[in-house]
């Protein structure tokens, strides 16, 4: 079954919110309005809506205050993007070009700004603390998983609790809030919006280990980058950690840095698939899928259920 | 606690808040504008707003200026992991200030600054389309160097110190890139009268005192 098939009962809402998204990013500066809309037109699977129009479901389902949360949470992972972009240096995303390749660092780091303005206000629609707490918390702890992340590049003296807590504040509590939060603007009992959150997060924790391991399995054409690049760029994922138990292994990853060749990386990263680090990572991940589902079955069974039951299943099983 | 010892507590609140161990081996020590903080001090003085809602609205300002400020150092230049630390510092300061204004429950002023934010950075990328003879610039330059103190002032219902804020800010601002030219004359003229119109009412000697110069 393809993702998009999962929650088609929900076509309906997400094109309102995709029409929202253009309405929301509109200014009277026609090359605001030309970059935003170049950022909305790149696509992308709008999975943070999706999430929250789910969570939405747990509760009392009103669309115009699920609108105002999946759309800010969009705009904010879209402005997170075009900072990201700067930071790596992007030229390329999903095949366009990024703000930075097209118009320069200082107009991104602008639009990203303007675009996390307006997501705040359209945060600012809804009169509910907690839902604000539970947001801001997470743009706080995510930026500060960005900084982590670049602080243990080529550090390879670091454990798997590092590596969690990185991929935690990096990708998944951004899903845990988005699922969190539906329910809350939704009204849902505070033991419904916690176990969605954990369900968002094991989802997430699983998704990004499935990331880093596709990095190395996955090819060129699936990844749109040469297969290895978070290792040449010194970013220590699951599966280096896991090689790096094997002691001659560990001493060839550790040389790796700025400056070494793609001749040296290619056999490095051959050295890795040989290992059991491939097989070992997916058994983590399937692990936080486990914990994903199990979460799952303590919720009440609804449409949307289904919907993230079937979700959590793809991204476990997904290949690129 | 007079008028120095706020710009104190705002100032050491700023610096343990943004406090971070990595970033501050890459990024400059950032500067806080006493200027600004001097002046929507007074504002909320003269707005009558309580003593400790006018410390936190204040701190919550500077967070977003600072992170406004860092973002504008991004460059091109910049060693890379420089330039990356830059970007998130600034996210980081912004996230801060929502962090904090939704703690406290402030909703209407996490919209008034989302409002300023939004402004602020639609004005600069005008800024940046501009040629430099262009007299659009100027208020282009007074929205991005005021807008926050103006969103602050809507918030207190003292729509004058906003009007004052426009003035006096651009001012400081042309004052200090230190461009000379015919229109940037007028420009500086035009800002002085009307700071002499609008200076007269219950500005505190403070403000008037520390912006003597830019009057003159």
């Amino acid at each position: 079954m393809k993702l998009k098939a999962m929650y088609s009962f929900l076509n309906g809402d997400l094109n309102r919110i995709e029409e929202q998204l253009k309405i929301t990013v509109q200014t009277s500066d026609p090359l605001v309005n030309e970059a935003s809309l170049h950022l909305l037109e790149a696509g992308g699977k709008r999975i943070r809506p999706v999430f929250v129009l789910l969570g939405g479901q747990f509760g009392t389902y009103h669309f115009e205050k699920m609108k105002r949360v999946a759309v800010a949470l969009e705009l904010i992972h879209m402005a997170s993007l075009v900072h990201d972009d700067v930071i790596d240096g992007a030229m390329l995303r999903r095949g366009k070009e990024t703000i930075q390749a097209k118009w320069g660092d200082r107009f991104a780091m602008y639009v990203g700004d303007y675009l996390f303005a307006r997501a705040l206000e359209q945060m600012c629609e809804i009169d509910d603390p907690v839902a604000h707490h539970i947001l801001a918390n997470t743009i706080v702890e995510v930026c500060r998983g960005e900084i982590e992340q670049i602080s243990d590049k080529y550090r390879f003296d670091q454990n798997l609790r590092r590596y969690l807590q990185r991929i935690k504040r990096k990708t998944a509590l951004l899903i845990a809030a988005s699922c969190q939060l539906g329910a809350v603007v939704a009204g849902a009992p505070e033991a419904v919006h916690k176990k969605l959150y954990w369900f968002g997060y094991y989802v997430g924790m699983s998704f990004q280990i499935t990331d880093d391991i596709l990095d190395f399995i996955g090819t060129e054409k699936q990844l749109g980058k040469p297969a290895g690049s978070d290792l040449s760029q010194g970013h220590v994922t699951l599966p280096v950690l896991y090689a790096m138990r094997e002691r001659t292994l560990k001493e060839q990853i550790m040389k790796v840095n700025e400056h070494t060749t793609n001749l040296e990386m290619a056999n490095v990263i051959d050295r890795i698939k040989q290992t059991n680090a491939i097989e070992k990572s997916y058994e983590l991940g399937d692990r936080y899928l486990q914990k994903a589902l199990d979460t799952l079955q303590k919720l009440p069974r609804n449409r949307a259920w289904t919907a993230l039951y079937n979700i959590a299943k793809y991204i476990g099983k997904r290949k690129y | 606690m007079d008028m120095q010892q706020q710009i104190e507590q705002v100032k050491t609140r700023i610096q343990r808040a943004i406090a971070h161990s990595y970033v501050d081996r890459y990024i400059q020590p950032r500067i806080i504008d006493e200027d600004r903080i001097s002046f929507a001090l007074s504002m909320l003085r003269s707005a009558q707003v309580e003593e400790n809602i006018a410390l936190d609205h204040v701190f919550a300002m500077m967070l977003i200026q600072l992170a406004l400020d860092t973002h504008d150092e991004v460059d091109e230049q910049q060693m890379m992991q420089q330039r990356q630390l830059t970007v998130l510092a600034g996210d980081l300061y912004s996230g801060l200030y929502y962090e904090f204004l939704a703690r406290r429950h402030d909703i209407s002023l996490i919209r008034r600054f989302a409002e300023a934010i939004k402004e602020i950075n639609i004005q600069k990328i005008r800024l940046q389309q501009l040629s430099s003879d262009d007299l659009e610039r100027f208020h282009c330059i007074a929205v991005i160097e005021s807008a926050l103190l103006r969103q602050l002032a809507k918030h207190v219902h003292a729509h004058e110190w906003g009007e004052l804020a426009y003035y006096l800010f651009a001012l400081k601002r042309v004052h200090r890139d230190g461009a000379k030219s015919t229109a940037l004359m007028d420009y500086i003229d035009h800002c002085q009268r009307k700071l002499q119109d609008l200076l007269p009412f219950h500005v505190h000697e403070e403000v008037k005192e520390r912006f003597s110069h830019l009057l003159v």
